[in-house]
Order: C-alpha cells, then sequence, then structure tokens
C-alpha cells in the first residue's frame, strides 16, 4: 500500500476527470430538461378541480430558474423540498450502507476462504435471497414481523410524533442530536432508522458480499499469493497485508455505486416505512405528474451517480498505479 | 441491531389523553389560505380553525347555526343582509374580532380570486363593487347587498364555506403588499376557531393546538390533535391496530377491522353518475336512456361490489339535502329494458364504449347492459384522464363522481340540470354541457328556484325539477357516497359532517 500512495494524480489528469465529469452532468440536464418539455403530460390539470369554466391554473413551467419552480405537491420551492429530504435520505442510506459494509465485507471473505463448503453455500443462500427477493416484500414482512408482531422496532416515520418539530428543517437527525445533547431525541432517531436500515443494508450487502467474495477469490489465484504461501507466509498476513489492499480498489467501486443507488434506490422502502426523503418525495410527484419536482429528483439522483462515478474514477488513478497514468 | 432497539425503549407511545392522532390522506393540503384552499383536507382544517359568520345545522338541512354571529336578518326581499356579532371575540393572536375583519375577509377572497371564490362572485360580487356592498355599519354590524333576489338560505349555504373564513386583518396587514398576503397565509395562521395551527409540513403532518382565545375552545378535551398523512389504507390498518393512531380516516377496503375499534360513517354529498353523451346516435334516443336505466340493479351494486361504500340515490339532490326526492325512482326491470330497445330498433343491442376511474362499477355497468346484448367496452384512466374527457365531450359513456360545493340543492341544479349554452364557446360547461345536453326550461326552472324566498316552495320547485329531470335526462345519478372512518374504542365524540367543512373536532374525547 505505501507504493500505491505514494503516487498522486498529476495536474492534467485532474482537469481531465473535472471536464469529463462537467460533459457528462451539462448532457445529462439538457437531456432530462428536453424530455420534460416534450412531455404532454398537463401537470396544471392534476392540481385544478372540477370547474366549469375553462381552466384558468397555469401551471408554473417548468424552470431551473428559482430552484426549479414550485411543487404542485408542498406548494414549496423544489429544490427546497429536496434540502429538506436529502438529509433523511443520507442518512438511512449511510446507516444501510455502514450496516452493509461492516456484515458484508467479512462475510465475503469467509466465503471465498471456505470456498464450495457448507459455510460457503448458506453465506451464497442468505445473500441471494436479499438479492432476489423484492425489497418491497421484504420491507413490509419486516414491519409486520419487526413492528406489528415483535414490537421490537416503533411505528413507521423518521421520529415520533413528540418529536415531528424536529424534522421541519433539513438537518441530520442522529448527528444533530448529539451535537446538541438532545439524548432523548437521539434514541427515537435512531430507534426508528434501524428497521429500514436495516432492511435496505440487506439488499446492498447480498452484493457487497458477492463481490467480495469473488474479488477475494481471484486474488489467491495470482501468483503473488502463491509466492507468498511458498514463502511460509501465515494465510492471515496474507489476507491482510496483500490480498485485501488489492480487493480494497475493486470494491471501493461496488461500495461507492451501492451507495450511490441506495441514495435513489430506497424509493419503497422510504414509502413503506413513511421516511420523508428524496424516494417518498419523488414517488408522490409523480403520482401527481409533478413536472417541476420530477424534474429536480431526476437530475439531482443522475448526479448523485455521475458523482459516485468520478470519485472512483478519480479514487483509481489515485489508489491503482496501473491506471494512474491512463 | 435488535437488541439495542430493545434496550433503546424510545418508541413507548407519546400519545395521552390530551393528544389525538389521526391517519389521513392530506397530500391535497396544498394551501393553508382559507380564501384559496378547496380541497377536502384543507376544508376540512378551515373548519376548526377558522370561524365564518354562519355554520350548516348539523341535523336540520337549511338551518344555520352560529358562534360568532349573536343575530342575522334579511331584508329587501333577499337583497340585504344584516349580520350582528358578539362583542369581546377574539383571534387566536389576541387581536379583536370585528365586524371590520369580517368585511376584510370577504372582499379579500373576492379580490384574490381563486378557485373558490365564484361561490362569492356568483352573488354579483366583483372588485368594484364590494367597496358599498359588504360594509361594516360599526364594530360589530355587518351588512351585505346583493346585486339581485336570492333565495336567503342559498346565500346562508355559501357563508358557511371556508372561503368565507374571517382572517385577522392586523395581523395580516403586513404581508398585503403583492397578493393579499396569500403567500403568507398559504403557511400560517390568521384565525380564530377552536383550534389553531400549531405546525404543517406538507405531505407529512399537520398539527393543531387548541385555541385558548376561542370561548367553543373551553369545551374542547383535546390539547393537539396530529395528523399525519398517510396514504396506504393496510399501513393505516397496521397502525391502528398497534395504538400508534387514534382515528383511520381511509380504512374502506378492510373488511376485519382491528381489535377494539369501530366504524364512523356518514353520507357525504358525493354522488356517482353514468353520462350519456347527446352526440351518439344510440344514447340520443330516449328509449335508449330510459332502458339503461332500467337495465342497472341500483340496490344490488350497493350491497354487493360497493357495499359500505354508497347508498343508493339516484336524484341529483343528495339525500338531506333540500328538496331531495325521488331517491329511487327507478327499479331493475331487464323485460321493460329490452320492450324499449326494441322499440328504438335496437333488440340486437350494439357497441358503445365507458371511459371510468372507478373499474369495479365500470364492470357492474358493463355487464347491467350486456343482459340487453348492450356490448360496453370499458376504457379505464385515472380521474384525470376521466376529466379531459369529459371536459372535451370526448366519450360515449363515462361514470364520475361530483362532490357538492356546498349543501344547497342550487350547487347540484345548476351542475346536473343547467346548460345555458351548448356551444363550445360555453363559459359554463357544466356536466349538462359536458353531456351535450339542453333543457332550456330547466334553465329558468333553476333561476326561478334560486331567487324563491318561501322555502317550501321552492323546495317543491327542486322537487319537480328532479321528477322531470328522472325521467329525460341522460345523466343517470346512481349512488351516493358514504365516508367512515375508523376510530379506536377509547375515542369518543368524533363527528364525520355530510361535507368536509363541518367535520367537527371540537367533541372529540379520549379515555
Amino acid at each position: 500500500m505505501q507504493l500505491i500512495t505514494s503516487i498522486s494524480l498529476n495536474y492534467k489528469q485532474c482537469v481531465n476527470l473535472f471536464i469529463r465529469f462537467g460533459i457528462t452532468s451539462a448532457t445529462l440536464v439538457l437531456l432530462v430538461v428536453f424530455l420534460s418539455k416534450i412531455s404532454p403530460i398537463d401537470s396544471g390539470l392534476s392540481r385544478v378541480g372540477d370547474q366549469f369554466s375553462d381552466i384558468s391554473y397555469q401551471a408554473k413551467n417548468v424552470s431551473l430558474k428559482h430552484g426549479f419552480g414550485f411543487s404542485l405537491l408542498t406548494n414549496n420551492l423544489v429544490l427546497q423540498d429536496i434540502k429538506l429530504a436529502m438529509p433523511a435520505t443520507f442518512e438511512l442510506a449511510t446507516a444501510a450502507m455502514l450496516f452493509a459494509i461492516l456484515i458484508g465485507v467479512p462475510l465475503g471473505i469467509l466465503a471465498a476462504v471456505n470456498k464450495d463448503k457448507l459455510l460457503d453455500h448458506i453465506l451464497r443462500m442468505l445473500c441471494l435471497l436479499g438479492n432476489s427477493v423484492s425489497i418491497f416484500w421484504l420491507s413490509l414482512m419486516a414491519m409486520l414481523l419487526f413492528y406489528a408482531k415483535l414490537q421490537l422496532f416503533p411505528a413507521p416515520g423518521r421520529v415520533d410524533i413528540a418529536f415531528l418539530d424536529e424534522i421541519a428543517q433539513p438537518r441530520f437527525l442522529l448527528i444533530s442530536s448529539i451535537l446538541d445533547g438532545n439524548w432523548p431525541l437521539f434514541k427515537d432517531a435512531l430507534a426508528h432508522i434501524m428497521l429500514p436500515a436495516l432492511v435496505l443494508g440487506y439488499y446492498s450487502l447480498a452484493n457487497i458480499s458477492r463481490m467480495t467474495r469473488l474479488f477475494v477469490l481471484q486474488e489467491l489465484q495470482q501468483e503473488y499469493v502463491i509466492t507468498c504461501k511458498l514463502k511460509g507466509m501465515p494465510f492471515n498476513q496474507i489476507l491482510r497485508r496483500h490480498i485485501l489492499p488489492n480487493t480494497a480498489i475493486k470494491l471501493i467501486t461496488v461500495i461507492l455505486l451501492s451507495y450511490a443507488s441506495l441514495l435513489e434506490g430506497s424509493t419503497f422502502v422510504e414509502n413503506i416505512f413513511m421516511w420523508p426523503g428524496i424516494g417518498l418525495y419523488l414517488t408522490q410527484s409523480i403520482m401527481v405528474n409533478d413536472l417541476n419536482a420530477i424534474l429536480a429528483c431526476t437530475i439531482v439522483i443522475a448526479l448523485i451517480f455521475i458523482t459516485a462515478n468520478f470519485i472512483c474514477d478519480a479514487l483509481y488513478k489515485f489508489l491503482d498505479p496501473r491506471v494512474a497514468n491512463v | 441491531m435488535i437488541g439495542i432497539s430493545i434496550s433503546l425503549g424510545a418508541f413507548a407511545k407519546s400519545a395521552d389523553k390530551q393528544t389525538l392522532v389521526m391517519a389521513q390522506q392530506i397530500d391535497n393540503l396544498i394551501t393553508l389560505d382559507p380564501a384559496a384552499l378547496f380541497e377536502t383536507a384543507a376544508q376540512e382544517y378551515a373548519y376548526n380553525t377558522y370561524q365564518r359568520l354562519l355554520n350548516p345545522h348539523k341535523d336540520n338541512p337549511g338551518q344555520f347555526t352560529s358562534d360568532i354571529v349573536r343575530t342575522w336578518d334579511v331584508f329587501d326581499s333577499g337583497r340585504s343582509y344584516i349580520f350582528r356579532l358578539f362583542p369581546k371575540l377574539y383571534f387566536a393572536s389576541g387581536n379583536p374580532l370585528t365586524a371590520h375583519d369580517v368585511v376584510f375577509s370577504l372582499r379579500r377572497a373576492i379580490r384574490l380570486n381563486k378557485a373558490p371564490a365564484f361561490l362569492l362572485t356568483q352573488f354579483g360580487f366583483d372588485s368594484q363593487n364590494i367597496e358599498h356592498r359588504i360594509i361594516a355599519v360599526d364594530n360589530t354590524t355587518v351588512k351585505i347587498s346583493l346585486s339581485e333576489t336570492v333565495a336567503p338560505s342559498l346565500f346562508y349555504s355559501c357563508l358557511t364555506s371556508p372561503v368565507a373564513s374571517i382572517v385577522d386583518s392586523v395581523l395580516l396587514q403586513p404581508h398585503l403588499a403583492q397578493d393579499h398576503g396569500h403567500m403568507w397565509l398559504s403557511k400560517n395562521y390568521a384565525g380564530s376557531g377552536p383550534y389553531k395551527l400549531h405546525a404543517w409540513q406538507a405531505n407529512n403532518s399537520l398539527v393543531l393546538v387548541k385555541n385558548e382565545q376561542n370561548i367553543q375552545a373551553s369545551k374542547a378535551k383535546l390539547a393537539k390533535i396530529i395528523i399525519r398523512h398517510i396514504k396506504e389504507p393496510s399501513t393505516q390498518h397496521l397502525l391502528l391496530d398497534k395504538g400508534d393512531i387514534d382515528i383511520a380516516r381511509n380504512l374502506l377496503s378492510f373488511n376485519n377491522l382491528p381489535a377494539d375499534t369501530t366504524k364512523v360513517s356518514v353520507l357525504r354529498n358525493w354522488l356517482k353518475y353514468l353520462a350519456l353523451n347527446q352526440n351518439n346516435s344510440y344514447l340520443s334516443k330516449p328509449e335508449v336512456i330510459l332502458a339503461i336505466k332500467h337495465l342497472i340493479d341500483y340496490q344490488q351494486i350497493a350491497d354487493t361490489i360497493l357495499r359500505d361504500e354508497v347508498v343508493v340515490n339516484q336524484s341529483f339532490i343528495p339525500l338531506k339535502v333540500m328538496g331531495s326526492k325521488y331517491n329511487d325512482f327507478y327499479q331493475y326491470d331487464l323485460i321493460k329494458a329490452k320492450e324499449l330497445l326494441a322499440t328504438a330498433g335496437f333488440e340486437a343491442g350494439f357497441s358503445i364504449n365507458l371511459v371510468a376511474k372507478n373499474l369495479k362499477l365500470a364492470q357492474a355497468i358493463q355487464s347491467a347492459l350486456a343482459q340487453a346484448d348492450i356490448k360496453v367496452n370499458i376504457i379505464p384512466g385515472d380521474s384525470r384522464q376521466v376529466l379531459a374527457k369529459f371536459r372535451a365531450r370526448d366519450f360515449d359513456m363515462l361514470i364520475a363522481t361530483w362532490a357538492s360545493d356546498y349543501s344547497d340543492p342550487h350547487a347540484n341544479t345548476v351542475a346536473f340540470a343547467t346548460n345555458p349554452d351548448n356551444s363550445s364557446a360555453s363559459t359554463s360547461k357544466t356536466l349538462a354541457w359536458r353531456t351535450n345536453w339542453q333543457q332550456p326550461e330547466f334553465n329558468i326552472i333553476s333561476e326561478e328556484a334560486k331567487k324563491e324566498l318561501d322555502s317550501q316552495k321552492r323546495a317543491n320547485l327542486y322537487e319537480s325539477l328532479q321528477k322531470e329531470f328522472l325521467q329525460i335526462a341522460p345523466i343517470i345519478v346512481l349512488f351516493q357516497e358514504v365516508e367512515t372512518s375508523v376510530i379506536n374504542n377509547n375515542v369518543s365524540g368524533f363527528e364525520l359532517g355530510t361535507d368536509s367543512n363541518a367535520t367537527n373536532y371540537l367533541h372529540i374525547s379520549k379515555l
């Protein structure tokens, strides 16, 4: 690792990366705006009641000015709504990701080391279950079992009704409640985030552990590992000092893209657990044909993906000397 | 993780006896300005947080009560009205509520001219004439003059709407410059009702607290009412079962209710009807219209597929509204229907399209008409698509729902029976216009009934109009909707209103 980190990106590569980021983002924004302009959806009709006179309601035009215009759903500026929703989504996705990494990576290593043994089969089955079962169904079942039957977790929502005022402003509840020393709020927020984070985390865990297993197996077949073994190096040491650092580079891509998809793909979980994040906001906006909000959410989500890809690229170049000069 | 969750113990239910938690679809609540809101959840909010000159009487249709007006009188053959307010009324802000606030509020609603403003402007008010037609004689007396004679109960009905809510003119003063304070009042509160706004997060929750300045509020048992936006009936069911909510407002589709809960139902002024476009050569035949009316087994549909959701009502005036009669005029009669179709020359039937959102009902109509070999092709659509086709007169048959704007027979008479101008340039695209149907004498009777001062005579006019309408109209009113809420057995005093602007929180208590 010492060798790898000593190589850093040069100025030219940085500029190149940023230019690519800029061009991709601009193309995306233009494409989404163009598609929404040619869409035949009449946003106005969705918000006007049944009246005898001709509909006078003019849907405020889709616009990139003034924070994407107003939302038909909330009557707020769309950007303001997104600002309020993003911390909730980030918090949930981060909690889910932490769970997925902490459990998924060790499980993947364990499966690789025990390749084709019983443990490997059991872990494979568990992971396949997480990846193949619909997250919608998984969320419902989790809620039925852990909330309705066992009552181990609180009712869906980001906080209890006693703390509703606390989520009126955009904020990261877990962090800010610790900083404020507001322990009742912290306990409540933590209790509420756990079940959706577990469900969402299980979904990503499956992918992360499968990929970890694959990467570790690939490394195990490399000549440097055989050399180490011949030298008589203990396996734990080979794993820790050689295999894991080499696997980490590839794993970062998987983790970052999984994280990005959690930021967007938590739509079902947010709907079922009534989590006031961007997934819930987007679904509700689609239901009322709210073009301004749909446009804004699409751009925000796509930008998250582009940024994740951009960070992956940068990290690759930073960490892997073989692609540093490409 | 589960271990941690148990040790946290943070999710003990925090709602006490003073706090009511209600699950309701409140995504149609997009503004809190009473002069602009028009959606069901919004009207309910305005009803409980603002006061109006008059309120509808709970049990006697056509009668009114008031919390703030001592006496109200009509003069000048139904053209002038005088309202005398109680002294010492206050807004939640502490500012006194006077006749000047009433005048300010009514004028503001007319000037703002949002969707519900027609409820007031239909009496001839405009932004110029309100200066002398709506005036404060002194601090407690309001005088309103109309441009023409109108049945007092019709005018009073419109004054019970949220659009006529009284807002705090002093509080609103700094925000008036741009848009009569609409943007500010869309998210803030300036009322005097028994409950006042504590917090609103669009699409998430609405929290009301008791308004200590309101005299009626002294009777209120609840200090706080939390309305959570929960769209899914299954989630409402689960939360009610676990005691996390006290009232579930949208649980219609469940037969198995959670233990220790009770259903509370009320007829609301929403009618389901089948419109037959008179542009269609089959449907314009009077015998075909009559045959279709006899082909539908109204009671059976109400007892089976729409059980607990509707009751049979074939008249365009809702049950319990003044003048409502002939609610089961037509009976299912297959033989008669077939005879009528044979007379029209269609014994072999024909094929026709039906636009509908409610597919259960559409399928029932489809199988009803199939008995007489009328082949119905259902074109499903969401409410927006159905409404767009209806307004464009682009349909053969169409199923829709009509919600009365206020509890006076005039509201639905205008909608169902009148069509002053059948041209595409018409400014009044009523349901009759959309169906391409015009009955000139109905326009005249409707105007006559609107101006009739004698209540009995007025009711008679509406009754005869309904009878004639039932015989010839190509708009077949089928059912009236029932609204159902499920409440926890420890909750009492919850009153659902026939209009959403009469659902009252004041008497709710929790054990």
